[in-house]
């Protein structure tokens, strides 16, 4: 399936991976710049913020309230922010465009 | 930097291996050992670099400094793998090791380190490793397994056969290899004994969902618990053991965690950067790759030096200053990405509470110099003797 990630500058970026990982791992098993994963998907960081745009956040689970902790601290937090480590990808979000913040943290 | 300089498996060298790694990082910051044949990246932005790049630094094959130490050691463990592999397995686990799902752990570690306190708080003297950190993380893990109180002095004995290091050890030893004989017999009675328990959403229940679903074989599930137990021990005894020292070094901001223990977690961060008890986490040069002009060539052993990183001037001014109130979590003590540690929650967890206690307790508590005993394992560095008097 496919992934496209849109940089903060705009920048596209489409990565091939197999459904059952997460948005997170998509990135960096593809080393997408302005994703860092620090904590490798444990809930951690929350340097795999990302922004998911409305209607595919329709066919998503709603974050936890492990990920909404994490997300009250990061710098450019949006309605439709997510972490992407929580974000597991099933064969239905082939396609799925996300968005990048200008800097994670 | 000659290479006979250094060798990090000279116990005169863990004692204090920081001015060390300061010179390389100044002087030679992608460093070749050319007696042992490893190369060490000291720089944070080069350790980070490595991290990321999982297809120039694999993990397949390297689980120490030495060459062929994972022929001696049947069970694959996914720590030394590389994705698709080690995609398939960390996506079992992480869900289960998110701060939210080890909460439930906190007041099982409080009323346990309450415990292990007990005994010894008239007598105003502990060793705090000893009788204390070397037990809370087995302990808890213990939980996590279903590892019976009565068998785990056992797990916790084989684990540190395999990971001691004598002096200057640089090979497998067979007390190494007794260690991992140990735990690998142990966990294959315990998986046989658990065969058909009810899926509980426990971490063990989840090891033996993947092995009867087969997600995972047989060997790798051995080998994930083998490394449950290697890899949440030590390292977290050790980071105890470290900031006990490090904040009966600095009294004054020992007092400021005295006053307001809601800053204790900023201090956990700090000793992580400052002193870390991971020192090293290897790779092997899967692609030729040049790094500040060295040529590191395929097949090669790369030491991650994390704790040195954590040390770079360049990322974090003031870095040789342990300074609780910085707080950054831009370290890289867990490790980073795709491999970054697992237990990472849990481990915070019990710092957290064990010094919560220790605080409460005995908040100015001495330590024994002379008593100090440094254990040896060129990636885990810390105490295993840290007598205290309070
Ligand atoms: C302060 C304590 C700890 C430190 C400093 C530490 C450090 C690390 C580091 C640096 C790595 C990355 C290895 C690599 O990239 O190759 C790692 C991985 C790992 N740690 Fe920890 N660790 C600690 C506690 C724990 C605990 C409590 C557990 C288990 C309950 C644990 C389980 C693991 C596992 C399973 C991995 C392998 C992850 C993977 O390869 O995907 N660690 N740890
Ligand atoms: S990778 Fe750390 S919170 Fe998502």
């Amino acid at each position: 399936m496919k992934v496209v990630f849109i940089l903060s500058d705009g920048t596209r970026q489409t990565v091939e991976v197999e459904p059952g990982g997460t948005l997170m791992e998509a990135a960096l098993l593809n080393m997408v710049p302005g994703v860092e994963g620090m904590c490798g998907g444990v809930c951690s960081c929350a340097t795999c913020h990302c922004y998911v745009s409305a209607p595919w956040q329709q066919t998503l689970e709603g974050p936890r309230s492990g990920e909404l902790e994490m997300l009250d601290a990061v710098t450019y937090r949006r309605a439709d922010s997510r972490l992407g480590c929580q974000v597991t990808l099933t064969s239905s979000l082939d396609g799925i465009e996300v968005m990048l913040p200008p800097s994670q943290g | 930097m000659d290479s006979a300089e250094l060798d990090p498996y000279d116990h005169g060298f863990q004692w204090d291996p920081y001015p060390y790694y300061r010179r390389l990082r100044e002087q030679d910051p992608v460093y070749f050992n050319r007696q042992r044949g490893f190369w060490l990246l000291t720089k944070w932005a080069d350790v980070h670099q490595a991290f990321r790049d999982f297809k120039t630094f694999a993990s397949a094959g390297a689980v120490a400094l030495e060459a062929d130490a994972v022929d001696k050691f049947p069970y694959p463990m996914f720590i030394s793998t590389d994705p698709p592999d080690h995609s398939r397995v960390r996506r079992l686990f992480a869900p289960l090791f998110t701060p939210e799902k080890m909460k439930v752990l906190e007041d099982y570690t409080r009323r346990r380190t309450r415990e292990f306190l007990k005994p010894h708080l008239s007598s105003g003297r502990l060793d705090f490793v000893g009788d204390l950190a070397a037990r809370i993380p087995m302990d808890v893990l213990a939980v996590l397994l279903k590892i019976p109180a009565t068998d785990q002095d056992n797990v916790r004995g084989w684990a540190d056969d395999l990971i001691a290091r004598e002096d200057k050890q640089h090979d497998v030893s067979p007390r190494n290899v007794a260690g991992y004989m140990g735990l690998a017999a142990y966990f294959e009675q315990h998986v046989a004994t658990h065969l058909s328990m009810s899926m509980d959403g426990s971490l063990l229940g989840a090891l033996i969902r993947a092995e009867t679903e087969a997600v995972m074989s047989h060997a790798e599930v051995i080998g994930a618990l083998i490394l449950f137990a290697i890899a949440g021990n030590e390292t977290t005894t050790k980071t105890m053991g470290n900031l006990a020292l490090r904040l009966w070094q600095h009294p004054e901001q020992r007092r400021w965690l005295v006053d307001d223990p809601s800053l204790i977690p900023q201090a956990v961060e700090e000793l992580l950067r400052f002193d870390g008890s991971s020192q090293i986490i290897v790779r092997i040069v899967a692609q030729d790759i040049e790094m500040r002009g060295k040529q590191l060539k395929k097949g090669q052993r790369v030491g991650l030096c994390i704790v040195s990183a954590g040390r770079d001037e360049e990322k974090f001014p003031n870095a040789e200053t342990f300074d609780i109130r910085r707080g950054s979590r831009e370290h890289m003590a867990f490790g980073h990405g795709t491999h970054a540690c697992l237990g990472a929650a849990l481990a915070r967890l019990e710092i957290r509470v064990v010094f919560e206690e220790i605080l409460r307790l005995m908040p100015d508590y001495q330590i024994e110099e002379s008593g100090l005993q440094l254990a040896h394992n060129p990636n885990v560095r810390g105490y295993s003797r840290l007598p205290i008097q309070f």
